[in-house]
Parts: structure tokens; C-alpha cells; sequence
């Protein structure tokens, strides 16, 4: 067996549990997460790269992860079509259900958009600056920063304040106006 | 609680128990895109017809789905040196998408050589095959692994691919025949179970390219490329194009599929009536129509009317006072128009002031009863949980969209014309219904906290529409006020008086129909007002895909904060 299957192998065995519950956060739903990881193990194994050890590669099907995701939903449907779909969500989620303190973080997030819950996840979960995201998601800064505003505040409204220092406004996004780029 | 510490703990604790990867699955793919990778760089230097070979070796792995392990680096001379490659031939249950395709042999081109297979045994679990190739012409080509098709009833229901993670070259002699052994599994594509018994045809086909050699002087036909055929498995990419293929010979050459004469075997055992009826009987989707009214508005009525009552004149907020701002549409092909229309926190720590442009129009009335003052400290609102009673009645002819049971106002204040905080007043009923509860038309125009579900009439539906007159509103406990986020951190809301508006989203569009099938769900449009509607003679079916997105604006008058 090659070096990169050894490596696969160990990471899926070692790692499988904390990839899926990775890709659960991004994604809410437990079939779908093991989709993502899966995508996400082909993409990151699908190409020589010196070196690539277990530990390594998992932060390259944790990137991969999120960029799967990203990139189902552009290669789905066209984003000008379908970006109604995800303000639906936002206006049919309900802000109220999960209002008290401590209620269930997978809860709340639940009540975020997919590109929402991409960004919290990349900002929260993998200490990613807002250049970062906007780099790995295709976004633009201004675009991530909004996400996130939107996402803790409705994070704070389930689960009370969050005392994390927060970047998102560390870096100052495109002037008003600007075009934005959208998933 | 830390953003962090939850967001990691959540991941901790997400419900994936019953969720595995599969190891084989991710190994075959990634190795047969590495074999892709390998065999365009194998090719480096032969010119266009490296990316063509590439090309219909994706295909052939397309169409097929698995992953073959090495070929020979050094077979200079005959494709029978490669039998080592088939040990590793794998099934491909991953890429059932192709399972079940027509297999169209004419969609090959069959020069420069003739190729059969001779069945030697069937065994449990793979065949005991002879491929044997007959030179057409000579020359040397480049070439990697035969992939083989198992066809029931002209159907691909089984086979391997025919990816190679390294291309050696083939050296053709006119009339010489070679044979090398083959062992394809005897599985499914599907799920990679057994094949059932019953007869079956395999087919082989291998791509090579012409090595970069001077054009023949003699009038031997020259390897071409194949139109695209319409076959049923997708040729489309497989083949260059002439003018491609016209270059490949001169530059480097021609791709080339060599596909075998098909041969029969029958795998023994008692025959099964539709052996793959599981695997090819199309489910007929079940469309979840959407429930628009036949009077809802659309995204053309709300272009027309937003068009009509633009205007540039600034917004003095004044209470009672409204405005429409549209948040994006479907002709906005930049994405830019939400920006420019942005209205709410600043994003940029400057620029957040009112768009310029703006609508007058009567959507929605408004009404809402506000403590006159709140008492902050550290955001959290500590004089009494106040009250928000809040109401929006549909005040057009048609149904609006956006007004969902639950929904809450959100509630931005603001000071010279820039939002500083936001509010999200919350319901405290936690019962299910949440505090979006529509009122009979004719409601009180004063709201009271004191008239809760006694005049409750109905609830709006789940689809979001306020038919017209209908009014939504509710009792909303307002517990805190969040200062916005600059490039300095988070403002603290000082104290003043401060403007309050309301912000109500209005999407107007295509409505999107969920089509289920085993498989999964797949979206597609459906024109709202169409056959969709209860009355399609309300409105016209607009554009398919023409939709527009509003925000309207509110002002619900001002209010004192207190530290």
C-alpha cells in the first residue's frame, strides 16, 4: 500500500469521529456530513503532496470540507437562483425557540444559513481570520463579515452573550457598494 | 460561554454515530484521480493529445468509476506485459451514476487495431479473461489500462475502468496479436453485490495515442478521433475534436479507443427474473407543489409599484413613516444590489447611512406600542423586560409573502441616521406557535399587551403569506439591545434618544417545488400564480426565474436609553 493510502487509512481511523462531527457543524445533518468527509478525504487524497502527514492532512479535509459544501451549492444551482432559498431560511427559522441560555449549540445553529454556519464554523472552530474565510470561501470580506455579525447575533439570541474576543471587524471590508461575491 | 468552547463542543457531541466513512470508497476514487493526474503527466510532451488521452481516460473512469493500481513503466514493446495491472482491479460501486447507461461500442474509434476477449473460466467472483489485440498498423502509441464493460441486455451493469497511474507505450505491428489476462470482478456497479446469474457480454476498451512521430508518408488511414456519438454513456468529452485531432497527428497524435468485439458468459446459477430491476427502475418523483395563493403578489406587480414610488428623496424618519428598499433581484447579475441597499449595522465601521434610493409604498401598515425608555446595562435591558407589542397588516389586493408563525420583529435604533444596535424583542410564550399570531382583519388599531390569544382568529400559514387585511403581531418581550460591531470593537449604546424602525423582508418570486426520490431531493422552480395557483387568472405567470427581494422600513417613533 502507498504512502498517501497509509496516511488516509490512519487519518480515517484515528480521526473519523472528530471529521464527522466536524463536518456535522457545517452542514447539520449526519448523511450529509459523512458525504462531506468523504468528498472531502477524496479531494485532499486525490493529489501528490510531499509530506502529508495524518495530522496535516486533516486540516486539509477540514479545509476541504467546507469548500465541498461551498461548492455543492454553487455547482447545484446558480446562485442568483437560488439565494431567495437561503433568505427563506432566515426568515423561516425561528428566532425564539432556543432563547434561553445554554439551550443546544447544534440547535442554534441549525437556525443559521449554510454559508452562516460555514463561516461561524471556520471563524470559531478553526480560529480562521476574516481574510482567511473570505480567501477559502470565495467571498468577499464584507460578505464574510456580515455572515458572522448575523450568525452570533442569532447565536447569542439561543445560546446568551458569547465572550469570545471577536476579529470579524479586525479588517476593514470592500466600501459599500462594492461588488460582493456570493455562493 | 465562549463562541469557541461551543462551537468545538458542539462538534464533540454532534449525532454522527451512525455515519462511517469508507476507506475503500475515498481510496478508489483518489487513486483514479491520481491515475488521471499521472497519465496526463506521463504524456507531458506529446502535446495536445496528452490533455485528449487525459480526456477520454476520465471518460472511460467516468463511465466506469474505479481505479486500477500500476501499469508497467517499461512496457515498450507489448500490452501483455501489463498483467500485473489486473490484480488490482477494483468494482466501483461509488460511481452509479453510470450504471445502468447504454453501452454504445460505435461511439469508439476501433484503429488502429482489432481487439477480442476470450472467456477462459467463470469463476466466483471475477472472470478468466484473454484480451488479445491485433495490430492494424504499426507504429507506437502510448497507452494504460483496458477497461472492461459488463453488459446485461446492452446495459453497463458492472465492469472496471480503465485508469492507469502511469502510461507506457504500446508498439503496434501490423497483424501481430498479443494477449494478456484479465481477472474483471463479478460484481455490480451499483453496490458492488454479485452478479445474479444469467448471461452477460463484456466488452474491453483501451485508449492510445499516436507517439509523436513524423506524419506518415504511406496511405494508411491515420488514427482519428470519433464525432460524438450519441451514445448512451457519455462520449461527449471522450473524443477530440477534428481540428484537435488534425493537430494531435501532426504534434504528438491521435486518441484512439480500442474496443474489443463483445463476448459472451453466463454467470451459472438459477436465473432471476429482472436480475437488475432494483438498480433500473426509475422512481417517479414526488413533487411537494408549493402552497402560494392565487392572489399572492409577484415579483413583476412589485417592480412595477416599488418602480412608480421610487424615490431619492432622503428619509426623515419620521414615526409612522415608511420606506421600501428592494434587497436584490434577479436581473442584478453582479450581486451588487445588496450592497448598495444595505441598510443596518455598518459593515465597514462608516458607511451605513439610509439608501438614496428608496420606495414609498403602502404594503404594510405597521403599528407597534414602545416603552418609552429602556435601562441598559451591559446591553441587557434591566428595568422590567418591557413589552414590544408589534403588528403588520397587509394593507395591498394581494397576499405577501414573508410573514412566518414565529417570526419576531427585529428593531434597529437609530442616531443621525445610522443604525447603532439591534433588537430582536423575543416571545414569551415558548408554546410552539411563537409570537407571530395573526389577527382578524379589523383589529384594533391600538395594540395592548393585554389582548393575547382571545382575538386570535388564525394563525397566517406555513407558507408565509398575510392575505390581504389579515394583520400578524403579537407581545414581545424586549430583554436586550446589541451595539453594533465596528472596526473597534462593539459600540455601547449610549445614552439618548434614539429612532426606532422595524425591518420586514418581502421575497417575491419563484416558488421552488421539492421533487423526492429515494435518492434524495432535488429542487426545481415553479412559476408561483401558475399551475401552482388556486387562480391562475389572478395575475399572469411571470418570468420563471424573475424574483425580487424588499425591505420596508418602518419607523415606529423614538425612544429614550438610560444608563
Amino acid at each position: 500500500m502507498t504512502e498517501w493510502q497509509d496516511t488516509m487509512e490512519h487519518l480515517v481511523r484515528n480521526r473519523e469521529r472528530a471529521l464527522l462531527g466536524y463536518a456535522y457543524l457545517v452542514c447539520g445533518d449526519s448523511t450529509r456530513a459523512q458525504d462531506l468527509v468523504q468528498e472531502a478525504l477524496v479531494r485532499t487524497f486525490s493529489r501528490e503532496r510531499k509530506g502529508l502527514t495524518a495530522v496535516t492532512a486533516e486540516a486539509y479535509v477540514r479545509r476541504a470540507i467546507t469548500s465541498v459544501l461551498i461548492d455543492q451549492y454553487r455547482r447545484s444551482q446558480r446562485w442568483d437562483r437560488v439565494q431567495h432559498l437561503f433568505r427563506e431560511e432566515e426568515r423561516t427559522r425561528d428566532p425564539l425557540f432556543a432563547i434561553e441560555a445554554g439551550s443546544d449549540v447544534h440547535a442554534a445553529l441549525a437556525t443559521l444559513a449554510p454559508r452562516e454556519r460555514a463561516c461561524v464554523v471556520l471563524r470559531y472552530f478553526d480560529d480562521l481570520t476574516v481574510p482567511q474565510i473570505s480567501t477559502h470561501l470565495g467571498l468577499a470580506e464584507g460578505t464574510v463579515k456580515r455572515y458572522l455579525s448575523d450568525a452570533v447575533g442569532r447565536l447569542q439570541l439561543a445560546l446568551g452573550p458569547l465572550d469570545d474576543e471577536d476579529e470579524t471587524t479586525s479588517v476593514t471590508p470592500p466600501a459599500k457598494g462594492n461588488n460582493h461575491e456570493d455562493v | 460561554m465562549k463562541m469557541s468552547d461551543a462551537i468545538r463542543g458542539a462538534a464533540e457531541s454532534a449525532p454522527v454515530e451512525d455515519a462511517h466513512v469508507s476507506v475503500s470508497a475515498v481510496r478508489s476514487r483518489a487513486r483514479r484521480n491520481r491515475g488521471l493526474r499521472a497519465g496526463a503527466n506521463g504524456l507531458v510532451g506529446v502535446g495536445a493529445a496528452a490533455l485528449v488521452f487525459a480526456g477520454v481516460m476520465g471518460v472511460v473512469a467516468n463511465q466506469t468509476g474505479a481505479a486500477l493500481a500500476d501499469a508497467p513503466a517499461d512496457g515498450t514493446k507489448q500490452i501483455t506485459d501489463n498483467s500485473a495491472g489486473a490484480a488490482d482491479i477494483m468494482p466501483m460501486p461509488e460511481s452509479a451514476n453510470a450504471c445502468g447507461a447504454t453501452f454504445d461500442a460505435a461511439a469508439f474509434v476501433v484503429d488502429p487495431a482489432t481487439a477480442t476477449i476470450t472467456v477462459n473460466a467463470v469463476n466466483d467472483d471475477a472472470l478468466d479473461i484473454s484480451l488479445n489485440t491485433t495490430g492494424a498498423v504499426d507504429g507506437e502509441y502510448t497507452t494504460g489500462q483496458p477497461a472492461f464493460y459488463v453488459l446485461w441486455n446492452g446495459v453497463y451493469v458492472g465492469g472496471t475502468n480503465g485508469v492507469t497511474e502511469e502510461a507506457w507505450t504500446w508498439t503496434s505491428v501490423a497483424g501481430e496479436t498479443t494477449s494478456a489476462p484479465y481477472t474483471p470482478p463479478l460484481v455490480n456497479c451499483w453496490d458492488g453485490a454479485a452478479l445474479p446469474a444469467g448471461d452477460y457480454t463484456i466488452v474491453s476498451a483501451q485508449n492510445v495515442v499516436a507517439a509523436a512521430v513524423e506524419a506518415p508518408a504511406s496511405e494508411e488511414p491515420l488514427p482519428t478521433a470519433s464525432p460524438a456519438p450519441s451514445a448512451s454513456v457519455n462520449p461527449d468529452t471522450a473524443v477530440s475534436s477534428d481540428a484537435a485531432a488534425s493537430d494531435a497527428v501532426v504534434s504528438g497524435g491521435a486518441t484512439t479507443t480500442i474496443v474489443s468485439a463483445p463476448a459472451e458468459f453466463t454467470v451459472p446459477g438459477d436465473k432471476v427474473d429482472d436480475p437488475f430491476g432494483q438498480y433500473l427502475t426509475p422512481i417517479d418523483p414526488a413533487p411537494v407543489v408549493p402552497t402560494s395563493p392565487g392572489d399572492a403578489l409577484t415579483s413583476a406587480q412589485a417592480r412595477a409599484a416599488y418602480e412608480a414610488a421610487l424615490t431619492s428623496e432622503r428619509w426623515d424618519m419620521a414615526k409612522g413613516s415608511q420606506r421600501v428598499v428592494m434587497t436584490s433581484a434577479s436581473d442584478d447579475t453582479q450581486g451588487t444590489m445588496w450592497a448598495s441597499s444595505y441598510y443596518g449595522c455598518p459593515l465597514d465601521g462608516a458607511s451605513a447611512s439610509f439608501p438614496k434610493e428608496s420606495a414609498e409604498l403602502d404594503w404594510i401598515d405597521v403599528s407597534a406600542k414602545l416603552p418609552p425608555s429602556i435601562h441598559l446595562s451591559y446591553g441587557w435591558i434591566v428595568d422590567g423586560n418591557p413589552v414590544v407589542s408589534f403588528a403588520s397588516t397587509n394593507v395591498t389586493t394581494t397576499s405577501l409573502p414573508g410573514f412566518y408563525p414565529g417570526s419576531a420583529p427585529r428593531l434597529v435604533l437609530v442616531k443621525d441616521g445610522r443604525v447603532v444596535a439591534e433588537a430582536y424583542p423575543v416571545d414569551p410564550n415558548q408554546n410552539g406557535m411563537g409570537g407571530g399570531i395573526a389577527y382578524a382583519e379589523g383589529a384594533p388599531a391600538t395594540l395592548d399587551s393585554t389582548r393575547g390569544g382571545d382575538t386570535m382568529i388564525f394563525a397566517p400559514t406555513a407558507d408565509g403569506y398575510l392575505a390581504p387585511g389579515e394583520t400578524m403581531g403579537g407581545d414581545y418581550v424586549w430583554r436586550d439591545l446589541n451595539g453594533c460591531w465596528t472596526s473597534t470593537g462593539q459600540l455601547t449604546v449610549a445614552p439618548g434618544t434614539y429612532t426606532v424602525l422595524s425591518a420586514q423582508d418581502i421575497y417575491v418570486g419563484v416558488q421552488y417545488t421539492m421533487m423526492t426520490d429515494a435518492a434524495g431531493a432535488t429542487e426545481g422552480a415553479v412559476a408561483p400564480d401558475a399551475s401552482t395557483s388556486t387562480d391562475s387568472k389572478v395575475a399572469p405567470a411571470p418570468v420563471a426565474d424573475d424574483f425580487t427581494s424588499y425591505q420596508v422600513w418602518s419607523s415606529l417613533g423614538t425612544i429614550r436609553v438610560t444608563n
